[in-house]
């Protein structure tokens, strides 16, 4: 497939998504609390098309007020993940010196351990609870920013134009936030827009493992642990959200792909190596 | 004229009435050497203990307002190199930086006045503008605080732009829309916009096409006399700086062999160093000889030769020349740092005459001198005479 079709693809399902987390919920008549014990269980139909739960609960009601929260707290994760990750790679870059030595071997360390492990284990200290999730999510994902950025900045720094501005007695907050973010920040994002995905499955994974949002919250991976008990008699309990969350991911997989692909093959090629 | 005089109304209030005469810069015997890496087995070895490449060596320059001083010489002598120690992007190990007789440190260490004193041309013009700003960005970034009246910058960025005859909408362009000639136009627009006494302007017309180059200089000649800015203009290219300097300093392996008025260095060189220079001219006429080049390589600046470091490639030299590095000399064009003046003004104009015998009468002298030296090989006998210097 061309690769402006993958764009279109992945654009097209990033954008569905947004607008079932926006309108989704509202669009449904059921509430994805409510328990209606004599349908649970039931197959796919026309007043149920993705079928009920152990407790009757309307399945796809779920999924969409799901939605709303696996990208908001995807969203969130990385919001912050990349707020941390680029102002500690701005420092290190920029400061150079022990301060650069320092912020490095600590990203050195985040990204030697593998993330959903450490995240695991910060959210069992932390204790089970949605927010926790997003703690340890934000905790162990910023290392590779700062890394991004940090290499970023080390190359705009020797720059002409970065030292045409200081040999006009600009100051260092002039430089860096006039020339060295803006011009550091193509990549970041890129790098967000990929790792969207990955946090979304980090949150379903730890909800999965029953760290996360807890019953009855209507999480895409809290409803998976839960579908898991009734594999055998209703397949679509955790087929309905494992194809979602397969195509969220991929979704933005997509779209960050283009989007790197759409910036100087140089920057595609420093993405390439994180 | 109206701007010049109010601009140097202005300096008078902050330099005293003798702002025309003072240098605004002065380099006084300044040095910079960079650390070189050294291979394993020279550590082990201890080998080289004291490796570094001498970029500048003891090198004193003053450069004026309204005047134009001209830096030339062969890539990697360390014409960069003394640009970077007057804007301060490189302080030096020995001697000092001066701002209007102030020593100064680097530019982290000058004041916002001190840095806009001096203006600054790159030599790679595309990397010093920021791809993702506008023109009139980049402009208005360099813009001082307090814009004199009367001035072609109260009109901002247009102003500016016309100035250097671009059409004002070039303003709202990026950086890559522009052609090489536009962009080294716009960097001269804004060097000028911070109202700089000295603009130091690193090979600025390298790499443009004759036309443009004459357009460049003919307005760097405009802006000298109407706003009495100085330059320090580097440059490889001998023509080039003949055209715009008034005095001209010829720099080799890190110190300056030859200054005085441009015109009279160039016409008649005082150094063997820059006879050969000018002597690798090419000619207008096609049907001259191609130009010489100079035999042999520029110096290894980790390993400088003893002596006078010009004398492996000089056809003068001899072992005086190996052993002691001669002194600046009064020349009848300015000073020359060479043992043998006399000899090479002779050598000079004797080629200037149209009788090639007459000049060997004329330049008998460097043989003499020589003979310890050139009776070794031959060939170097051969070399040795000044008429036949650049033949091969």
């Amino acid at each position: 497939m061309p690769s402006n079709r993958l764009t279109q693809v992945g654009a097209g399902i990033v954008l569905a998504l947004l607008v079932i987390a926006t309108f989704g919920p509202t669009l449904s008549p059921y509430d994805p609390a409510e328990q209606d014990l004599q349908h649970r269980l039931e197959a796919p139909s026309a007043e149920h098309p993705l079928g009920t739960d152990q407790l009757g609960r309307d399945v796809l009601t779920r999924l969409l007020h799901g939605a709303r929260l696996s990208l908001g707290v995807a969203a969130a994760v990385t919001a912050v993940r990349l707020v941390v990750g680029t102002l500690v790679g701005l420092l290190a870059g920029y400061a150079g010196g022990w301060v650069d030595e320092a912020l490095m071997r600590l990203v050195d360390t985040l990204l030697a351990f593998p993330g959903i492990i450490l995240a695991l284990v910060i959210a069992g200290i932390l204790g089970p609870s949605l927010v926790n999730v997003m703690l340890a999510l934000a905790v162990v994902g910023w290392a590779s920013y700062a890394r991004l950025v940090r290499s970023s900045v080390l190359s705009l720094r020797e720059r002409e134009f970065v030292t045409a501005a200081r040999l006009l007695g600009r100051s260092r907050t002039h430089v860096v936030a006039r020339h060295l973010v803006p011009n550091a920040i193509a990549p970041v994002v890129v790098l967000a827009t990929l790792d969207i995905g990955g946090v979304i499955l980090g949150t379903a994974g730890l909800s999965f493992l029953g760290l996360g949002a807890q019953p009855p919250t209507p999480e895409w991976g809290t409803m998976l642990a839960s579908g898991r008990n009734h594999l055998r008699e209703a397949w679509w309990l955790v087929n309905a959200p494992g194809v979602l969350i397969m195509l969220t991911v991929f979704g933005f997989n997509l779209l960050g792909d283009s989007l790197r692909d759409a910036l100087s093959p140089t920057q595609s090629a420093q993405l390439g190596e994180l | 004229m109206s701007s010049g005089e109010t601009r140097d109304a202005n300096r008078e209030r902050t330099d005293g009435s003798a702002a025309d005469t003072a240098p605004v810069v002065e380099l006084r015997d300044v040095e910079k050497a960079f650390a070189t890496e050294r291979s394993i087995l020279n550590r082990v070895l201890r080998r080289d203990e004291n490796a570094a490449a001498r970029a500048v060596c003891g090198v004193s320059l003053t450069v004026g307002r309204g005047e134009a001083v001209g830096l030339v010489g062969e890539s990697g002598c360390g014409k960069s190199t003394l640009a970077k120690l007057v804007t301060g992007q490189l302080e030096p190990d020995n001697g000092a930086v001066l701002l209007d007789g102030t020593p100064v440190g680097d530019y982290t260490e000058r004041s916002g006045t001190q840095c806009r004193r001096i203006g600054v041309v790159f030599q790679n013009t595309r990397e010093s503008f920021d791809s993702r700003w506008t023109i009139r960005r980049s402009i208005e970034e360099s813009l001082g605080p307090a814009a004199s009246e009367n001035d072609v910058r109260t009109g901002g960025v247009e102003s500016l732009l016309r100035s250097v005859n671009l059409d004002p909408k070039v303003a709202g362009r990026y950086p890559g829309a522009l052609s090489g000639g536009q962009l080294q136009r716009v960097a001269i627009a804004r060097a000028l916009a911070h109202d700089p006494d000295v603009i130091v302007l690193d090979e600025p017309v390298s790499g443009l096409d004759m036309a443009t180059q004459a357009t460049l200089l003919n307005l760097l000649d405009d802006f000298r006399r109407e706003f009495g800015v100085g330059y320090l203009f580097i440059s490889h290219d001998l023509d080039v700086v003949r055209y715009l300097a008034d005095r001209l300093a010829v720099m080799y392996a890190g110190e300056i062999v030859e200054r005085g008025p441009a015109q009279s260095v160039f016409e008649r060189p005082s150094h063997p160093y820059t006879e050969a220079l000018v002597r690798a001219i090419p000619s207008d006429n096609p049907m001259d000889a191609p130009p010489e080049p100079l035999p042999g390589d520029p110096p290894n600046p980790e390993n400088r030769p003893s002596g006078c470091p010009f004398h492996p490639r000089c056809s003068y030299a001899d072992t005086r020349c190996e052993e002691s590095h001669p002194a600046f000399t009064d020349s009848r064009s300015g000073a020359s740092r060479c043992h043998y003046v006399e000899a090479v003004e002779s050598a000079e104009s004797g080629t200037e005459t149209s009788e090639p015998v007459e000049a060997r009468d004329e330049t008998s002298k460097p043989v003499e001198i020589g003979d310890e030296r050139f009776e070794s090989t031959e060939t170097e006998t051969e070399e040795a005479n000044p008429v036949d210097y650049g033949a091969r």
